[in-house]
C-alpha cells in the first residue's frame, strides 16, 4: 500500500520534470499534491494533509492557470525578411499578425533570426511562431507548437491566404 | 534619507530584542519530551480535543498571530506592486478585446459548488478544536470557493478596498483577542478562561480565534486572487 503510494509519488515527480507543456504541468503537480496528502492522512497528520489538499490541489494549481492564462506576449521567430514580411509596419505579413494579437490582448514580439547571434538562447525563450519560406513552392510557412492554445485560432485567420502555409508540430520538432 | 534611517533602526531594535528574548529560552528548555506533555495534559490546559489545534491556539498562540500577520503583509504587497502598475499602460490596445466567454457548464457547476464549499469551509473552522482542520485550512477553502464565485457573474465584485479593510480589522481583532487573557488570567495569548471553567466553555475562545483566523486569511487570499485577476486588465 505504502509502497505503491511512494511509486506513484516518485512517478509523477518524473513526469513534472520531463513535461515541457505547462498546461499538464500544473494538473500533474495537483495530483501530486493530492497524493502527497494521502500519505500525510495514512501518517495520522490529518491537519497538515488537509492544508496541503486545500494549497497544494486547488489553491495553488488555480494561481498558476491564472498566472498562464496572463502570458501575454507573442513571440515570434522569423527567418524570411522581405516584401512580404518584414520589420516594417506596413508589410502584409506583420499586418496580419498584429491584427491577431491586437484581437488577443497579446503584444507582439518579433525577432529575426539571422540578426541574432546567439541562437542558442531561443531554446530558452518560449517561442510561439516560427515563419520560414519555402523553397519548394514559395509559400511561407507558419510553424506552431501543437500545445499552444492560439493554433487553431491563427489558423482559422490565415486560412483564405494563399501565400501561406500553416504547419502545426509536436513540441520537441520546433527547433528543426 | 529618513525612511531608511528609521528602517535600519527598527531592524536593530527587532534583531537586539529577539538576541534578548531568546538568549534565556535556551537555558529553559524542558529536559521531558513535549509531545508528551502536550499528549497528557493538552486537553484539560486547553479544552482542545485536536492537540494541533491546541498547540497552534493556546500553546503557541504568538506563532500563530504572527504567521497570519504574513499573509496580511503579503495581501498588502499584492495591493501595493498591484496597483502602481494599474496606472501607465505600456502599449494601446486595440478596443474591441475579444474575451472568450466561460462556458455555461462551468457556470452551472459553480453555481451549484459555490454554497457547499461555503459550507464546507466554515464547518472545517468552527469545528477546528474537535477534528482536524482550523482557520487556516477552512479559510484556504473559502478563498477556493471565492474564487470559483469569480465565474458566477452576478456574484463577482472586484472592489477590494472593503475586504482590504475587514482583514485589517480581523487582525487586530485578533490581537487583542490574545491579549484579554493579559487582563482575566495575568499571562498573554492564552485562553480567557481559567483552567477550573468547564472545557465546554473555554472552547469558546479556540471558536472564535479560529473563525477570525479563517476569516482573515480567506480575506487575504481573496484580496490576492482578486489583484491577480486583475492585474493587467
Amino acid at each position: 500500500m505504502y509502497l505503491i503510494l511512494y511509486g506513484l509519488i516518485i512517478f509523477f515527480i518524473i513526469i513534472m520534470l520531463r513535461e515541457k507543456e505547462s498546461l499538464r504541468l500544473i494538473i500533474y503537480f495537483a495530483v501530486f499534491s493530492l497524493l502527497m496528502s494521502v500519505l500525510y492522512f495514512l501518517y495520522h497528520a490529518y491537519d497538515v494533509a488537509l492544508a496541503e489538499i486545500a494549497i497544494g490541489s486547488a489553491l495553488l494549481p488555480l494561481f498558476f492557470i491564472i498566472a498562464l492564462g496572463k502570458q501575454k506576449n507573442f513571440v515570434v521567430v522569423s527567418r524570411v525578411e522581405d516584401g512580404f514580411f518584414s520589420e516594417k509596419e506596413d508589410s502584409p505579413g506583420f499586418k496580419l499578425l498584429e491584427r491577431f494579437t491586437n484581437s488577443f490582448n497579446l503584444t507582439l514580439d518579433i525577432f529575426f533570426e539571422h540578426h541574432m547571434h546567439i541562437k542558442g538562447a531561443f531554446r530558452e525563450r518560449n517561442v510561439d511562431l516560427i515563419i520560414v519560406k519555402s523553397h519548394r513552392d514559395g509559400k511561407y510557412v507558419f510553424i506552431m507548437k501543437k500545445s499552444s492554445v492560439l493554433h487553431h485560432k491563427l489558423q482559422r485567420l490565415l486560412l483564405e491566404d494563399p501565400r501561406i502555409r500553416f504547419e502545426v508540430v509536436e513540441e520537441d520538432e520546433i527547433y528543426d | 534619507m529618513i525612511k531608511k534611517l528609521m528602517l535600519l533602526l527598527m531592524f536593530g531594535f527587532i534583531f537586539l530584542y529577539a538576541l534578548t528574548a531568546t538568549a534565556p529560552l535556551a537555558d529553559s528548555f524542558p529536559e521531558t519530551s513535549i509531545g508528551e506533555t502536550v499528549i497528557h495534559r493538552g486537553y484539560d490546559e486547553t479544552a482542545s480535543k485536536n492537540l494541533v489545534a491546541a498547540i497552534l491556539l493556546d500553546y503557541r498562540l504568538f506563532d500563530s498571530i504572527f504567521e497570519a500577520g504574513i499573509l496580511l503583509i503579503s495581501a498588502a504587497g499584492v495591493l501595493y506592486m498591484s496597483r502602481s502598475s494599474g496606472f501607465s499602460k505600456p502599449f494601446p490596445r486595440a478596443k474591441e478585446a475579444a474575451v472568450p466567454k466561460d462556458s455555461d457548464s462551468i457556470l452551472a457547476v459553480s453555481r451549484i459548488l459555490y454554497p457547499f464549499m461555503l459550507l464546507f469551509g466554515f464547518y472545517i473552522i468552527v469545528f477546528g478544536d474537535l477534528s482536524p482542520g482550523g482557520g487556516f485550512q477552512g479559510g484556504v477553502i473559502l478563498a477556493t470557493a471565492r474564487l470559483i464565485s469569480v465565474y458566477i457573474p452576478e456574484k463577482a465584485s472586484e472592489n477590494t478596498d472593503p475586504l482590504n479593510r475587514l482583514e485589517k480589522i480581523l487582525f487586530l481583532c485578533l490581537l487583542s483577542l490574545g491579549l484579554i487573557s493579559l487582563f482575566t488570567r495575568g499571562a498573554p495569548f492564552t485562553n480567557f478562561f481559567s483552567g477550573s471553567v468547564d472545557p465546554e466553555f473555554r472552547r469558546l475562545f479556540l471558536v472564535l480565534l479560529n473563525l477570525l483566523i479563517g476569516l482573515k486569511v480567506s480575506s487575504g487570499l481573496t484580496i490576492i486572487f482578486i489583484r491577480f485577476i486583475k492585474e493587467g486588465k
